[in-house]
C-alpha cells in the first residue's frame, strides 16, 4: 500500500516547524536535532529512494520556508543525503534500529557539509571549523540520539502501510 | 508479476533537477509572491510555536529556580542592610536622575529614533549560521540595514525582509563586525567580531588606550552601519603583549543569542552608504 499522501506532509510540516521555531525558542543549546533530516532519513532506509526522495525534497523547501533562506538549498542537501541513506534499505539489518541510528549519524553529518557548502555558493560567510565543531557535530549527536524513537514510530506506520506482495510459483 | 522499477539516479536526477530549478527560480525573485503568500500564513503560526517555546522555558527554569530560591533568601536579607546604607547615596543620585530626566525629555523631543517591536519567531533551521527572522517586515517599515536590539543592548541588523517577517544577521556569528568603542573611553575603539561558541571579540584596540575588565562596550557609529552608543556587552578579559600593535579584549554581551525573544528595531536609522 501506498504511504497516504497526507502523512509525510503533516510529519514533515510538525518537523520543520519545530526545528525552526520550537527548538531555539527553548534555546538550551546552540545545537539541535536535526528533525527533518532524522525522519527522511529512516524513511530512506524503510522504504528506499523512490519515496524518501519526495520527502526529502518537500522537508527541505518547508525549512528554507520556515528559515527564509534561499529556496531549494535544504532541499538539494536533504535530496543527496536521502539519496545516499537508501543504501541501508538494501541491507537485512534495516529492520534492526542500529542501522538506522548509525546512518542517522553520518547523514546528519553529510547534510551539514553539504548545506554549509551550498550556503558559500549563495555568497553566505560560512565559518566551516567553528559551525563543524560547535554545530555540525553536536546536532548529528542530537540527531542520533532521537532516532531510535522516530525510528520506532516510522516503522510502525510503514508496518501498516507496507504492500502485501503474493509470491508466485 | 515483476513491475520494472525505476532506475534511483533517475529520481536522484529529477529531485536534485526541481532543488536547483527552485534556487535559480528564487535568486531570479520568481518565487517572490509565492514566498510571501506562504509567510503570510505560516508567520503567525511561527509565533504561536515560538511563544510556547518561550513558555516551555519560562516553566523549566521555574522549577530550577524553587530549589535556589532559599539561597536567593539569605542573600536578599544581606543585601538589605547594605540598601539601608545606600539610600543616603541615593538622595545624592535622585538629583543626577532629575537633570537625566530632563535629557530624556529632549531626546522624545527630537525623535531621531524611532523604535519598533518585534518577536523573534526563528532562529536558523540548522543553527548553522547566525541568523534570526523576526515577526515583523516592510509592512511594519522595517528596512535592510535597519538595527536590531533588545532592552539590553545590540543584537544583529536586518539584511532580508518581506511583507511580515525579517531576517537578522545576529552579531555573535563569525561574519559580523561592528565597530565599537569603550563608553568611558572613547579612545579605545575597536572592532568586535562574532565568535562560532557566541561570544564576541573587540579587536584592533589601540596598545596606548586603557581597557579594564568590567568596562562597558557600546557601538562607535563609525562606518556608518550602526547607530552610535547602543551598549553591546563588558569586558570580560583583555589580552595585551607588548609585541602587538592592538590589544584584544573578550566580550560578554549583555543579550543572550540563545534566549531571544522580543526585540526592537530601529526604524529611524538607516545604514550610510558609503
Amino acid at each position: 500500500m501506498k504511504t497516504p499522501w497526507w502523512f509525510p506532509a503533516t510529519l514533515l510540516f510538525l518537523a520543520a516547524l519545530m526545528q525552526a521555531t520550537f527548538l531555539p525558542a527553548i534555546g538550551l543549546i546552540r545545537a539541535r536535532p536535526e528533525l527533518v533530516v532524522t525522519a527522511v532519513v529512516i524513511w530512506a532506509v524503510l522504504r528506499g529512494v523512490k519515496e524518501a526522495l519526495p520527502w526529502a525534497f518537500a522537508g527541505g523547501l518547508l525549512l528554507d520556508v520556515f528559515s527564509q533562506m534561499p529556496l531549494g538549498t535544504a532541499a538539494l542537501a536533504l535530496v543527496v543525503v536521502a539519496f545516499c541513506s537508501s543504501v541501508g534499505e538494501a541491507s537485512v539489518f534495516r529492520t534492526n534500529f542500529l542501522l538506522p541510528t548509525v546512518i542517522v549519524f553520518w547523514a546528519s553529518v553529510l547534510y551539514g557539509v553539504l548545506y554549509l557548502f551550498l550556503l558559500r555558493t549563495h555568497q553566505l560567510p560560512v565559518d566551516w571549523l567553528g559551525t563543524l565543531r560547535h554545530s555540525v557535530v553536536p546536532s548529528a549527536v542530537l540527531s542520533t540520539l532521537f532516532a531510535p524513537p522516530c525510528y520506532w514510530l516510522l516503522s510502525r506506520v510503514e508496518r501498516r502501510t507496507r504492500a502485501i506482495v503474493p509470491v508466485e510459483f | 508479476m515483476n513491475t520494472a522499477s525505476p532506475n534511483p539516479l533517475v529520481w536522484l536526477a529529477l529531485f536534485v533537477s526541481l532543488s536547483i530549478g527552485a534556487t535559480v527560480a528564487d535568486s531570479a525573485r520568481l518565487l517572490d509572491g509565492p514566498r510571501q503568500a506562504a509567510m503570510r500564513v505560516l508567520a503567525p503560526i511561527q509565533t504561536g510555536v515560538s511563544r510556547v517555546g518561550h513558555a516551555v522555558t519560562g516553566l523549566t527554569s521555574g522549577w530550577s529556580d524553587v530549589s535556589q530560591l532559599r539561597e536567593e533568601n539569605a542573600a536578599l536579607r544581606r543585601t538589605v542592610d547594605d540598601l539601608v546604607q545606600e539610600t543616603v547615596n541615593l538622595r545624592a543620585a535622585e538629583l543626577e536622575n532629575r537633570e537625566l530626566r530632563e535629557q530624556l525629555r529632549y531626546a522624545r523631543a527630537n525623535p531621531g529614533r524611532s523604535l519598533v517591536p518585534a518577536e523573534v519567531i526563528g532562529l536558523d533551521s540548522s543553527s548553522l549560521v547566525g541568523y534570526a527572522t523576526i515577526s515583523r517586515g516592510t509592512e511594519g517599515g522595517v528596512q535592510v540595514g535597519m538595527t536590531v536590539q533588545s532592552t539590553g543592548g545590540l543584537i544583529g541588523r536586518v539584511t532580508s525582509a518581506t511583507a511580515t517577517t525579517s531576517r537578522v544577521l545576529l552579531i555573535n556569528h563569525p561574519s559580523s563586525a561592528v565597530n565599537a568603542r569603550i563608553q568611558n573611553n572613547p579612545g579605545a575603539t575597536g572592532q568586535v567580531l562574532g565568535q562560532p561558541d557566541g561570544l564576541l571579540i573587540m579587536r584592533y584596540i589601540p596598545q596606548a588606550e586603557t581597557v579594564r575588565v568590567n568596562d562597558v562596550v557600546v557601538t562607535s557609529g563609525l562606518g556608518g552601519a550602526f547607530p552610535a552608543n547602543v551598549p553591546i556587552g563588558r569586558v570580560a578579559h583583555v589580552e595585551t603583549r607588548d609585541v602587538d600593535l592592538f590589544q584584544r579584549a573578550v566580550i560578554e554581551p549583555f543579550v543572550r543569542f540563545d534566549k531571544l525573544g522580543s526585540v526592537i528595531i530601529d526604524t529611524g536609522f538607516l545604514p550610510a552608504k558609503l
